[in-house]
C-alpha cells in the first residue's frame, strides 16, 4: 500500500472534502517551479493513469467547488531536489468525512487512510472560514490530527481559505491556543502563504 | 515509519466494506499506530476508549444504570431512564457523523405517593447524568416551598435564584412543587415559579429541574399555566409498590444490617402492610422502613432477656418483633415505634 520508493519524501495532504487540498498541491508545484507536473492518479480500485498537465489546465480540470472531485490518490512531484534523496512527492487524497453515500468515494477514503502510515510529512488542510467552536477543530479534524500525531512524522496544520471573512481571526486564535502545533495560514485561491509553506517542506526534506 | 502496514489492513477493510464509519476507522487507526510503536509514546494515548462501540455502550449502560437496576420494582421509572440513556447515546453517535445533535436532557416531573422512591431516584439521576457528562457535578439540591418563597417583596426572587445557583451542574429537586401555587394571586409562590422558569431558560443545559409530588396535585399544577407542561416534558410516574415488592424491600433492609426475617415475621409484615395500605398515612417503602426499624428495636428488647443469645438469635427478627411486642395493634405498646 505504501509506494516502496526508498529515500523519497512523501507529503500526504489530508483533510475534509472541499477544503482545497488539490489546489494547494498544484500551488506548491507551481511555487517549486514544476510548471508541467506529471500527475499520477491512482483510482480507488488501484488503476493508475499518468498525465502531464500544464498547471493552468490542471487547475481547471482537477479543481472544483464540488466535494469529492478528487477520488483516489493524485501524486505529483515538487520541483526541487536534484538528488533522489531530496525528491519530494505530494500525495493529494480523497477528502475524509463521516457522511459517505457513494461506495467509490468510500473506497477512495480507504486509500487515504492507508497512506497515512506511509507519509513522511503530513499536511492537514482545514477550512479556516468554517466554524471553529471554542478554538476546537471539529470532530473529524480532531481525529485526523490525532492519527497524524500518532505517526510521529512532521505534522503541518494548514488553515486554508484565508481570503474569506472571519478566517484570519480564527486562524490566529487557534494558533494562540495550540502553540505546540506547526500552523500555516494560507489562501490557495489567492496564492497567499504558499512560499512559506514550501520553505518548510523543503527544510523538512533536507534535514532528513 | 516503523508502522507495519499489515496491522492496519483489517481496519481499512472494515471501513471500506462499510462495517465501521469514518470516525471509528480513524480512532482504530490511531490506536493501531500507537500500539505498533510499542506504546513508547506516553503522550499519545489510544482514543479507542472514548469511542462508542456496541460493547462499550453495553458496558457503559451496565456501569451507569446499575444503581437504578438494583432498586426494587419501579419498572415504569426504569424504562423512562432507559430511554433517556438511549437518547444520550444516540445524540453522541449523531455528533460523530456530523448530524445535528442535542446533548441536553429535559426537565422532569416526578409524580407518585410518598415513599415510592422519587427522592431516591432523583439522587441517583444526579450521579448517572454526571457519569454521562450531561451534568458537570451531579449533586442534588432538595428544596420545598419554604426554601424558595420569601417574606417580603424581592426576597422570593433572591431565594429562588440562590437555590438555582446552588444547583448549577446538578439537579434542583423541588418537592411538592404545587405548594408554590397554593396561595392566591398575590402569593409570593407565583414569583418563585416565574423565577424558576426564567432560571431554567437562562441556564439551559447547566442544570435539570425535577418537580415532584402527588399525581393529582401535580397534574393540576402543570395545567395551571399552559407553558408548564412543555417545560417539564419528561413525566415519570412512581406507582405504589406491590406487597411483594414491599416484602422484598423489607428483606433488603434486614440484609443490609445483618438481620434476617423469619417466615412468620414476613407473614406478620404482610398482614401489617395490608392494614397500613388502607390508611391515608400509608407511605410505601417508608412505611416498610419504619416497621423494620421498629421491629429491630423490639427485637433488641426481646433478645436482651435471653440468656446467652446465639449469633442466630441476634440476627433473627420474629413475628412478635414485627407486631411490636405481640400487640394486635401494631403501633401501640412499645412506645418506641413511630409512624413516619
Amino acid at each position: 500500500m505504501c509506494l516502496e520508493v526508498a529515500r523519497v519524501h512523501h507529503g500526504l495532504v489530508v483533510g475534509q472534502p472541499n477544503v482545497g487540498k488539490t489546489l494547494l498541491c498544484l500551488r506548491l508545484a507551481q511555487a517549486s517551479s514544476n510548471l508541467v507536473p506529471l500527475i499520477i492518479h491512482e483510482s480507488p480500485s488501484g488503476g493508475i493513469v499518468e498525465r502531464r498537465l500544464h498547471l493552468k489546465d490542471a487547475i481547471s480540470t482537477l479543481v472544483s467547488a464540488k466535494p469529492h472531485t478528487t477520488v483516489g490518490i493524485q501524486t505529483l512531484a515538487l520541483g526541487f531536489g536534484v538528488k533522489v534523496s531530496e525528491r519530494f512527492l505530494l500525495d493529494d487524497t480523497t477528502g475524509l468525512t463521516p457522511d459517505i453515500e457513494d461506495q467509490m468515494v468510500r473506497s477512495g477514503m480507504a486509500r487515504t487512510l492507508e497512506r497515512i502510515v506511509c507519509a513522511t510529512v503530513i499536511l492537514h488542510v482545514v477550512d479556516a472560514s468554517a466554524g471553529l467552536a471554542r478554538n476546537q477543530l471539529n470532530r473529524t479534524d480532531e481525529l485526523i490530527r490525532s492519527v497524524s500525531m500518532a505517526t510521529k512524522v512532521p505534522y503541518f496544520l494548514i488553515f486554508n481559505k484565508l481570503d474569506l471573512a472571519g478566517a484570519p481571526e480564527k486562524a490566529v486564535s487557534y494558533r494562540k491556543r495550540h502553540r505546540e502545533t506547526k500552523i500555516f495560514s494560507i489562501s490557495a485561491l489567492k496564492d497567499i502563504g504558499i512560499e512559506d509553506l514550501l520553505d518548510n517542506l523543503r527544510r523538512a526534506s533536507v534535514v532528513k | 515509519m516503523a508502522v507495519r502496514t499489515d496491522s492496519i489492513r483489517p481496519i481499512i477493510n472494515e471501513f471500506e466494506s462499510n462495517r465501521i464509519g469514518m470516525h471509528s476507522a480513524l480512532t482504530k487507526l490511531q490506536g493501531a499506530i500507537v500500539r505498533n510503536q510499542g506504546g513508547s509514546a506516553g503522550s499519545e494515548t489510544s482514543l479507542e476508549d472514548a469511542y462508542l462501540t456496541p460493547e462499550r455502550i453495553r458496558a457503559l449502560r451496565a456501569e451507569v444504570l446499575r444503581p437504578l437496576d438494583d432498586l426494587v420494582g419501579l419498572s415504569g421509572v426504569k424504562s423512562v431512564i432507559e430511554s433517556i440513556f438511549a437518547h444520550v447515546m444516540v445524540q453522541r453517535m449523531r455528533e460523530d457523523v456530523n448530524l445535528i445533535y442535542d446533548r441536553t436532557v429535559d426537565h422532569m416531573a416526578f409524580t407518585g405517593n410518598p415513599g415510592t422512591g422519587k427522592t431516591t431516584v432523583a439522587r441517583m439521576l444526579g450521579q448517572i447524568f454526571a457519569n454521562l457528562h450531561i451534568l458537570t457535578s451531579g449533586h442534588v439540591v432538595e428544596v420545598e416551598r419554604a426554601d424558595l418563597v420569601g417574606e417580603y417583596v424581592g426576597h422570593t426572587a433572591q431565594k429562588t435564584r440562590a437555590a438555582l445557583q446552588k444547583a448549577l451542574g446538578g439537579i434542583l429537586f423541588v418537592d411538592e412543587a404545587y405548594a408554590l401555587a397554593r396561595g392566591g394571586e398575590r402569593d409570593f409562590g407565583r414569583e418563585a415559579i416565574d423565577t424558576l422558569v426564567k432560571g431554567m431558560e437562562d441556564h439551559r443545559g447547566e442544570l435539570i429541574v425535577v418537580i415532584a409530588g402527588y399525581e393529582r396535585e401535580m397534574q393540576h399544577f402543570l395545567s395551571l399555566n399552559p407553558g408548564m407542561h412543555s417545560r417539564f416534558p419528561i413525566h415519570v410516574h412512581f406507582a405504589d409498590f406491590t406487597d411483594i415488592e414491599l416484602t422484598e424491600i423489607a428483606y433488603r433492609i434486614a440484609k443490609d444490617r445483618d438481620y434476617k426475617l423469619t417466615p412468620s415475621a414476613v407473614q406478620a409484615l404482610r398482614r401489617m402492610l395490608a392494614k397500613e395500605r388502607t390508611m391515608s398515612t400509608f407511605g410505601n417503602a417508608r412505611t416498610v422502613r419504619n416497621i423494620m426499624e421498629a421491629a429491630m428495636r423490639d427485637q433488641a428488647a426481646r433478645v436482651i432477656n435471653l440468656e446467652y443469645p446465639t449469633r442466630d438469635d441476634l440476627m433473627k427478627v420474629e413475628a412478635v418483633d414485627v407486631f411490636g411486642g405481640g400487640e394486635s395493634a401494631p403501633w401501640s405498646g412499645s412506645g418506641s415505634t413511630q409512624r413516619w
